[in-house]
């Protein structure tokens, strides 16, 4: 039997799913639980994985499941104590099981003499002693004579009262009735009581109750009276108590004792997913078993979602605008009603950005195996601590977070923690320890990853920097600025490209990574103590809040959560370093100046101060720049529309936005507007014509 | 037994089992099937409406397959309720104490549609 | 102003077995001159939307604009092939592309027709264009006494627009 594609993809699915439970409950085995409860758990997860593998015919992914539930099952009969080499022998087979489920997926096969090894080192692992025979025993199947089970459906309430221009509007509610009744069994009691001595014929007077048992639900019960929807009234609603004599009902066992519903709830429709699960009804609802009601909604559907809603919030201010040019503001109603729109649609936002909403810590859990893969090669020995990972991060960062995290997990392992016998030296203990830390911080995710290693080496940086012709031998640079040398491009050569953290990539592609998700990186680093990378990212990629400026004629959306404040700037706060450079005081503290319409080449001159605007914003290094603008229109929330789909990365320009005329705004990104002394980018080299090509 | 008047409830912890089985249900034209993702809600679901049959499977968290057997043999009502267990690792002891639940059949994982649909004769009789 | 594009389906096995394959092309005018490209690149022609620019962009890109919800460049045609670059004017119009999953407005003076032309028809590029021209024409097609030159829109878009 062949099963159908899409319960191939569900297998995936689950598989994904159950291999995310066996790294939990081996890693709580690892820290000493080798419970009854997560031994078995971490057993389902591998033999749920065989039996759905098994369907497929995926027969190598069958084979070592068998192996590894057979180890697991020696540990779960008591035959095998837990130590520390077999719960490494676990965790690596755990490992090649998710890698052998990935090349199904993917159906890319992997190498067969890595399969090969990983089974025999998996089979060598079992104590030899325990390999039982298993024997077949037959099974002699029991039949059984059955009664006929009286319908079992669901019994409904209805009340309908056709109204009185029902049969004006051509309606006959016997016909309606004629077609409930053929649902299931029913009982239809007239109430005539509305007639009056003098009815008009015209007109109709009568209302039913129906009492229906039928295997249908309310859906298609409605559908009866779709017709006449618009002439009647309606109530449809579960028959609660046990229904009287004249209706059969199934007999009904007394309740369970742990059953949580009670006997006489109407049995739910639980055939039409399979992912339905039954929902007691609310007043039956017992309080800590039920698991709560999800759904599985395919990923293309909410991200729709998010784009009509973003596209609502376009509207909204597009419809604002209308109606203040057409003069109309300042009627209460219609502001009244604009406003509640405007909060609508941000709920709507707000809700739908919550669908894709997912905490980090599966993202967080992968990088066990990063760290154990990188420490084993690099010969040192570390662990990984988790912090915050309930934090909720939206799935399309969370998605492209997974690389840059890796990156940064084996730099740590390759360049940040020592050798054991060095970290011994210096009094340490010789596993280093590699912490990853997830928190909301104003609006923002921040992701520290930091190790306990010896530190960035500043000298040979420097040196490095000085020898590649990145930096003057005599450049003065503080600490953090030769911590940030390692971000510039062409800093990390392939000389220097260790088997893991390398594959070419150093830290400017991470910074680029990074970047291009509207995020920051930087760095911190203690002589001996340890580095700290810190990356700080937008929750979502679909809405931000935005203060509307102007700067040469341009319009520019400047994001409020890197605002510290606004101020302007009088004859007295502006002062002119030299030709360039402007500066601005506040509160006796000289802030650099950057004029926004030339840093984006709008104009070729810089400006006067006075009569114009200083957007204070702040660095993830809490350096602090005034952004000069013309004027600020308005603070909204603008929907965030890349840039790079059609056109490319622009330097200083995190993505546009829509505005309310319809019209495209940038969206500025203060931190690559700023110039900085070491770090400035290469000026974008003028585009060579057609001919040259 | 007449398909059209055969009820079955399936019950297994993975969406993959439950879709196997119950796409052998739709070749064999058995359109009154319902299915649970647990044991307790099985449970549930049998003593609001009963079935003739329950196809399970024995590996799940917190009530196993035969666990679900247990109860339901005790349940007033349900005592009768034919019992299918599948399994991918079917040991004597498994089957021992299944036998002495009162168990109708057991059929390994993985199954062709053939051999399910043998199993379910075997119990309620050709189809 | 909008003007509803014209689809074309795939070439039919009876008609491509018989006769000579028929091609289809959108002509239009910018600085005088006249051009053809294939309809299958073009998504739609629309009406002329001032573009909101971009900072350090080449000279022929004249800025973004918002076409449903997405943010697409405009490029100046005619200063892209070297020429110098229209003038801004209401009724220019925008020929929307799209190479790949890319989509790049065009803005032209004029679009003056959809054209089908057999494949036989259209004619390899002499050696007196001039360079900017040779790199992305790929034929010349002559039409009622007109000369159309048959662009290559994937080189003249192909590459990233940005630096």
């Amino acid at each position: 039997m062949a099963p159908p594609t899409d319960l191939r993809a569900i297998f995936f699915e689950e598989a994904e799913e159950l291999l995310i439970a066996l790294d939990a409950g081996l890693r709580r085995i690892e820290s000493g639980d080798a419970g009854g409860e997560t031994v078995n758990a971490v057993f389902r997860a591998v033999h749920s994985i065989k039996g759905g593998a098994a369907a497929f015919g995926f027969a190598n992914l069958v084979g070592f499941a068998h192996s590894f539930e057979s180890l697991l099952d020696d540990i779960r009969s008591g035959e095998r104590v837990v130590d520390a080499p077999l719960v490494a022998a676990l965790l690596d087979a755990s490992y090649h099981l998710a890698d052998m489920v990935n090349a199904e997926r993917s159906e890319t096969p992997l190498d067969p003499a890595v399969m090969q090894h990983a089974h025999e080192v998996l089979v060598a692992t079992r104590d030899p002693a325990s390999q039982r025979i298993s024997i077949e025993v037959p099974f002699a199947a029991v039949p059984m004579d059955f009664v006929p089970l009286p319908l079992a459906g669901r019994i409904f309430d209805i009340d309908f009262a056709p109204h009185a221009d029902a049969f004006a509007a051509g309606h006959e509610p016997s016909l309606v009735l004629r077609d409930l009744c053929a649902l299931g069994k029913a009982q239809v009691v007239l109430d005539a009581s509305a007639l009056t001595a003098d009815f008009d014929p015209a007109q109709c007077r009568l209302r039913w109750q129906i009492r229906l048992e039928t295997d249908r639900d309310e859906a298609d019960l409605r559908a009866v009276f779709d017709f006449i929807a618009g002439h009647c009234d309606l109530a449809i609603r579960d028959a609660v108590q046990h229904p009287s004599g004249d209706v059969s009902a199934p007999a009904a066992p007394p309740p369970l004792p742990a059953s949580p519903v009670r006997a006489e709830t109407p049995a739910p429709r639980s055939d039409v997913r399979p992912e339905t699960r039954p929902e007691p009804r609310p007043e039956t609802r017992p309080e800590a078993q039920a698991p709560r009601a999800t759904i599985r909604v395919d990923v293309d559907r909410v991200d729709r979602l998010v784009n009509v809603a973003g596209e609502l919030v376009i509207h909204h201010a597009m419809l604002a605008e209308a109606i203040l040019r057409s003069g109309k503001r300042a009627e209460t109603d219609v502001d009244r009603s604009l406003d509640q729109l405007k909060q609508l649609s941000r709920q709507i936002q707000d809700s739908v950005m919550a669908i894709r909403a997912q905490p980090v810590k599966p993202l967080f859990d992968r990088m066990h195996r990063i760290l154990r893969e990188a420490a084993s090669v690099a010969g040192k020995q570390a662990r990984l601590v988790i912090e915050g990972e309930t934090t909720e991060v939206d799935r399309t960062i969370i998605e492209r977070l997974a690389d840059p995290l890796t990156h940064m997990i084996r730099n740590s392992v390759d360049h940040g923690i020592e050798k054991p016998a060095a970290r011994r030296a210096a009094g340490k203990p010789e596993t280093g320890v590699v912490t990853i830390q997830a928190a909301h911080r104003s609006g923002r995710v921040v992701i520290t990853l930091s190790d306990d290693g010896g530190g960035i080496d500043r000298d040979r940086v420097r040196q490095v920097a000085i020898n590649r012709g990145l930096i003057a031998p005599t450049a003065d640079l503080s600490p953090s600025e030769v911590d940030a040398l390692l971000f510039l491009p062409g800093f990390s050569t392939a000389a220097e490209v260790s088997a893991l953290s390398g594959r070419g990539v150093g830290m400017d592609v991470l910074r680029s990574e990074i970047t291009a998700l509207g995020g920051r990186i930087s760095i911190a680093s203690q002589p001996g103590k340890g580095t700290a990378l810190t990356i700080s990212l937008p929750l979502t990629l679909a809405v931000m809040d935005g203060m509307v400026v102007e700067a040469a004629g341009q319009v520019l959306i400047l994001p409020v959560s890197s605002i510290v404040e606004t101020l302007r700037p009088d004859g007295s706060a502006g002062h002119r370093l030299g030709l360039a450079d402007p500066v601005v005081e506040l509160r006796g503290i000289c802030l650099p100046v950057i004029d926004v319409g030339a840093a984006l080449g709008f104009r070729d001159m810089p400006v006067d101060l006075a009569g114009r605007i200083c957007v204070v914003v702040e660095r993830d290094d809490k350096n602090t720049v005034a952004l000069l603008v013309d004027a600020i229109h308005d603070q909204r929330q603008v929907v965030i529309k890349s840039l790079e789909d059609n056109y490319g990365h622009i330097p200083g320009i995190a993505a546009a936005t829509v505005l309310g005329d319809g019209s495209v705004a940038l969206i500025l990104d203060p931190v690559e507007l700023l110039p900085s002394r070491s770090l400035r980018k290469p000026a974008v080299p003028a585009r060579t014509p057609i001919a040259a090509e | 037994m007449k398909r059209s008047d055969l009820k079955v409830v399936v019950v297994d912890d993975t969406a993959v089992s439950r879709g196997l089985i119950t796409q052998v249900l739709d070749w064999l034209n058995i359109e009154g099937y319902r299915t649970f993702s647990d044991g307790r809600a099985a449970l549930a679901g049998l003593a609001a409406a009963p079935a003739n049959l329950v196809i399970s499977d024995y590996y799940m968290p917190e009530m196993d397959g035969l666990g679900l057997l247990e109860r339901v043999r005790k349940s007033r009502g349900l005592e009768r309720t034919g019992f299918i267990l599948v399994t991918g690792r079917a040991d004597p002891a498994m089957i021992a104490k299944g036998r002495a639940l009162g168990l109708n059949n057991l059929i390994n994982k993985p199954f062709t549609k053939e051999q399910m649909r043998n199993c379910i004769e075997a119990v309620v009789g050709p189809l | 102003m909008t003007i509803a594009t014209a689809v074309l389906q795939p070439d039919s096995p009876a008609l491509t077995a018989a006769t000579p394959e028929l091609r289809e092309f959108v002509v239009f005018r910018t600085l005088g001159q006249d051009f053809c490209i294939d309809i299958l690149c073009v998504r739609e022609i629309r009406g002329w939307t001032k573009p909101s620019n971009l900072p350090h962009a080449p000279a022929f890109v004249e800025g973004v604009i918002n076409l449903r919800g997405a943010i697409i460049p405009i490029v100046d045609l005619a200063n892209r092939l070297g020429l110098t670059a229209i003038d801004e004017d209401e009724r220019n119009v925008i020929i929307v592309t799209a190479i790949g999953e890319r989509v790049t407005g065009l803005v032209v003076e004029t679009v003056t027709d959809i054209l089908s032309v057999p494949a036989t028809d259209i004619q390899p590029v002499p050696d007196l264009s001039s360079d900017e021209l040779r790199a992305v024409l790929r034929g010349l097609v002559v039409h009622q006494g007109r000369l159309l030159r048959l662009l290559d829109i994937a080189a003249i878009l192909g590459t990233e627009l940005a630096a």
